[in-house]
């Protein structure tokens, strides 16, 4: 992970300076975000080198449509937006047809929170990661990002039924997941 | 949402992750190679803008000069010639004057108008109208370039209060409408002024004038030549030519030369 350095002018500045052009201050824009929007590709890619190609698709885009950011926003939710579309672009370009789901019994959810603390942030996304797509697409929308089942169907164009249908199914893998990794270190 | 979703979304929302250190520099060529891509296609927004304006005012100075054609065509098709000689020559008063005349001039360089020609003789009420019209082709390399008729509502009465001498009226109205020309105010040029200015009616008796008329014409029109129908005497088609049409070919010169000799009589 690339360290964060100090930067000696706000992000609006930043923003500005890159809106000028500037390749340094575009350099530095992206050393700032970079580490955040590669966690984001990750979680909705199959693999790091699909999340890399994501990031610099992303950076590119951001690069070049940096104008339509208004400055009164969140500039990092804007940019992760950014990020989430390409990233599920790319996945309809890709198809998953031969994930077939297969459900674990549902468990008791209250061992949960003492599960999730013991993983690292690399482990909880790999417990997303192996879910099948689209429950993966629906719960990083839903639980992380947090879209709405309405977004998520315009997002995903699916039905809000679906979404909330995916979400359910993918809850269940989830904690189910979570507990046969729990068993597996223990 | 349940409890360990919102562990989960805490921790990954603010989770980072280590990117290739070489990425920096595929997006920076990625970018580089967009603005190249973006500079042609500037560069045809600005030709095309540029060309479509070129286009434009090409074509509103072609719209311009052809609407002042136009309307210098009109003016010269609105020059009518009155005549107010009886045409003693060929007819009297309430003798049909009826006569197509067909000539065909043969001309590589400039076709001809035949302005409408009015001949009015009436002082008093018209007894009998009498149509003459004469229509000229010319053709330019086999092909007709402009026939325009002549055609002459004459209304003759009571030739005897006209003069021998023939007199034509040159009337320029910007309203082609005859019954706008009657009536106006005109100028009076002499038969032999029209002769003079208008070779075309070289066909005159007079051997010396003939000749004098027929190397000016040459000169100024060079290559016109008049075939005569075979089954027109020569008096059928002068006489009404003569006095009663104006031959003005569709050219610069022409228009140049009515004005002249409109500018010369004032």
């Amino acid at each position: 992970m690339s360290p964060l350095k100090p930067y000696s002018i706000s992000v609006l500045e930043l923003i500005e300076a890159c809106l000028s052009d500037d390749r340094t201050a575009q350099k530095e824009l992206f050393e700032l975000y970079a580490p955040t929007m590669m966690a984001l590709a990750l979680r909705y890619c199959r693999d790091s080198h699909e999340a890399e190609d994501v990031l610099q698709e992303g950076f590119v885009k951001i690069f070049s449509n940096l104008y339509q950011y208004s400055g009164k926003g969140n500039f990092e939710g804007w940019m992760k937006k950014i990020f989430i579309n390409i990233a599920l672009k790319n996945k309809t370009k890709k198809s998953y047809t031969n994930e077939i789901p297969g459900l674990d019994p549902y468990m008791e959810t209250s061992v949960m929170p003492t599960i999730i603390d013991s993983l690292s942030e690399d482990e909880i996304t790999q417990v997303i990661d192996s879910m099948p797509e689209g429950y993966k697409r629906v719960f990083n929308l839903y639980v992380i990002e947090g879209y709405s089942h309405k977004e998520i169907g315009e997002l995903l164009k699916i039905g809000e039924s679906t979404s909330r249908s995916q979400l359910v199914k993918a809850r269940k893998m989830m904690q189910s997941k979570l507990l046969n990794s729990q068993k597996l270190a223990v | 949402m349940k409890e360990y979703e919102k562990i989960i979304k805490q921790r990954l929302s603010s989770a980072e992750h280590a990117y290739p250190t070489d990425l920096w520099s595929k997006i920076s060529a990625d970018m580089d190679q967009q603005k190249d891509r973006k500079k042609p296609i500037f560069a045809w927004v600005i030709l095309s803008s540029l060309l479509s304006i070129c286009v434009i005012g090409v074509g509103l100075l072609l719209y311009t000069s052809t609407h002042n054609t136009s309307n210098n065509k009109d003016r010269i098709n609105t020059v009518a010639v009155h005549a107010e000689a009886p045409l003693s020559d060929s007819s009297t008063g309430g003798e049909s004057l009826s006569s197509s005349l067909v000539l065909d001039i043969v001309n590589s360089v400039s076709s001809f108008v035949v302005s409408e020609a009015t001949t009015s003789t009436g002082k008093t009420d018209s007894e009998s109208s009498i149509s003459n019209s004469i229509v000229v082709k010319s053709s330019s390399s086999n092909q007709s370039k402009n026939v325009i008729a002549a055609t002459r509502n004459q209304n003759t009465q009571n030739s005897n209060s006209i003069d021998n001498k023939a007199s034509v009226n040159y009337t320029r109205s910007t309203n082609a409408s005859q019954s706008h020309l009657d009536g106006i105010p005109v100028l009076v040029i002499t038969e032999d002024e029209i002769l003079e200015d208008f070779p075309m009616l070289s066909w005159i008796e007079d051997k010396g004038q003939k000749n004098q008329v027929e190397a000016r014409r040459r000169k100024s029109y060079r290559t016109h030549t008049v075939r005569l129908p075979k089954s027109r005497t020569k008096s059928d088609i002068i006489t009404p030519l003569k006095k009663d049409v104006l031959l003005v070919p569709a050219n610069k010169n022409i228009e140049s030369n009515i004005i002249e000799l409109i500018l010369k009589e004032q």
